[in-house]
């Protein structure tokens, strides 16, 4: 076996996945901290105003990064809720529990950001244009995972029922991504390209890029903030439990 | 309160967003956090009350 | 992988890619719902009923805001460099209401061709730039006009 699948199988079981968290837990936070607060620094504060929007567009460091942050995470719980419908492996149903709200959160702070950015520049906090809208159902489709997990009284069997829905909801993250490319939509295109050029000043796209790597790293964060605290409330008569939580005190 | 909002101007927007976002973010941490803790404490409390049956 | 396992793996492969399809064609099915404005030439073409409401969006064209002096009052042409069309608000124009930039009005079109709105929203596009940017730009674009835009 290579080394990599075999460290995929040892992540797997519980103990090891309980210690591998609290270990990196503290290096994931303390590095999304910092880089927040340089992003912060940089963005609202550094970086120049918008010739046409003024200060109002700097809302775009906290909106565009939760944005991108609010579909990464769907995907990942979607195949997290793959996993987990396939292999029945117990430490994928309680990752793609602990996605839902992670990215509920995104997608709240995506459209509430959305709104506050909307009424300077548009002139209305909200229009039922597609992008908007799609954004919207993804926020629905959080709660229904969260709700539909939460409906059952057999955690295991709640975690493979909304992996279902999950995945039926999937098809609403392309049509989030080019909704803005699809129709005529009062959200303007997309700005930062992989490929091509981004039409944003460099002088504004440095603390847009750090942002979304510290997004990145809260989720890691969160995600095995999460994890482990499951793992162990599911596990909590078993001998590793009391050993990692009575005696590592 | 939107009245209020839009009396501040641009800068007005940016901190009523900055506000959303720190509560969202706490509200997404302080539950496992908790619940960490609070299943630590249990087990603890657990295994103390059990040394001390074993002792007496 | 064993059977079973690679039965739920083609179950959700095509559970995924049945709802895929079905979306697809519905929306294809609403391409006009979805959209949420016209342009002016789509206006022009008789793709909107009279008297009905909907959305106009396009750029407000250079030198045609003309506002009344007395009221709110607010007359302009909305353009996709295509076809006009003159449009007439009442009311208060967003901040970032420019000739030359994108605007969504939502109103209906009266009889004499006129697009009378209750809403107008500015759309913004996707370029950002510092203040410094644009302006070094404008000038660029100005000399080379002025230059007679030698055309190789």
């Amino acid at each position: 076996m290579n080394p990599v699948w075999r460290w995929f199988h040892q992540l797997g079981s519980p103990p090891y996945f309980y210690r591998f968290a609290t270990r990196w837990m503290p290096w994931f936070g303390i590095s999304a901290l910092l880089l927040t607060v340089i992003g912060m620094y940089l963005g609202f504060v550094e970086a120049p105003a918008d010739y046409l929007q003024g200060d109002s567009f700097r809302i775009m460091y906290i909106h565009v990064p939760a944005a991108w942050m609010s579909m990464f995470i769907y995907g990942v719980m979607a195949l997290n809720g793959a996993i987990a419908l396939i292999w029945r492996i117990k430490l994928s149903e309680l990752l793609f529990l602990s996605c839902a709200p992670i990215g509920a959160m995104f997608t709240a702070i995506t459209l509430i950001t959305g709104m506050f950015w909307g009424k300077p520049t548009w002139g209305a906090y909200w229009v039922w244009d597609a992008r908007l809208t799609s954004e919207l159902v993804l926020l629905f489709l959080y709660f229904g995972v969260i709700g539909l997990a939460s409906a059952y009284d057999d955690l295991r069997q709640g975690a493979r029922a909304a992996a279902v829905l999950a995945l039926v909801g999937v098809v609403n993250v392309p049509i989030i991504h080019f909704s803005v490319k699809w129709w005529n939509t009062l959200h303007q295109g997309e700005t930062v390209r992989i490929m091509g050029k981004s039409s944003i000043d460099s002088s504004m796209l440095w603390p847009l890029l750090i942002m979304a790597l510290a997004t990145k790293l809260y989720f890691v964060f969160a995600l095995l903030l999460r994890t482990r605290s499951a793992l162990a409330e599911q596990e909590r008569g078993k001998q590793w439990v009391r050993e990692a939580m009575v005696e590592a005190a | 309160m939107l009245a209020f909002l839009e009396a501040h101007g641009h800068w007005g927007y940016i901190y009523a967003s900055l506000a959303v976002t720190v509560v969202l973010v706490l509200a997404d941490l302080l539950p496992p956090w908790l619940r960490q803790r609070k299943l630590q404490n249990d087990l603890r409390a657990r295994a103390r009350r059990e040394q001390h049956r074993s002792e007496s | 992988m064993n059977p079973i396992r690679r039965r739920r793996l083609l179950l959700i492969l095509g559970l995924v890619a049945g709802i895929g399809a079905a979306t697809g064609l519905a929306l294809t099915a609403l391409q006009e719902n979805v959209n949420h404005f016209y342009s002016p030439s789509e206006v022009l073409a008789g793709g909107t009923p009279e008297g009905r409401t909907f959305r106009l969006g396009g750029v407000v064209l250079e030198g045609s805001t003309r506002r009344d002096g007395t009221s709110l009052k607010a007359h302009f042409v909305v353009t996709d460099r295509f076809k006009d069309l003159p449009v007439e608000y009442e009311g208060i124009l967003p901040d970032l209401f420019k000739e030359g930039q994108s605007v969504i009005a939502t109103g209906a079109l009266q009889a004499g061709g006129v697009f009378v709105a209750s809403e107008v929203l500015a759309k913004h596009d996707e370029n950002y730039m510092p203040k410094e940017v644009a302006e070094a730009i404008a000038k660029g674009k100005a000399q080379k006009a002025s230059q007679g835009s030698p055309t190789p």
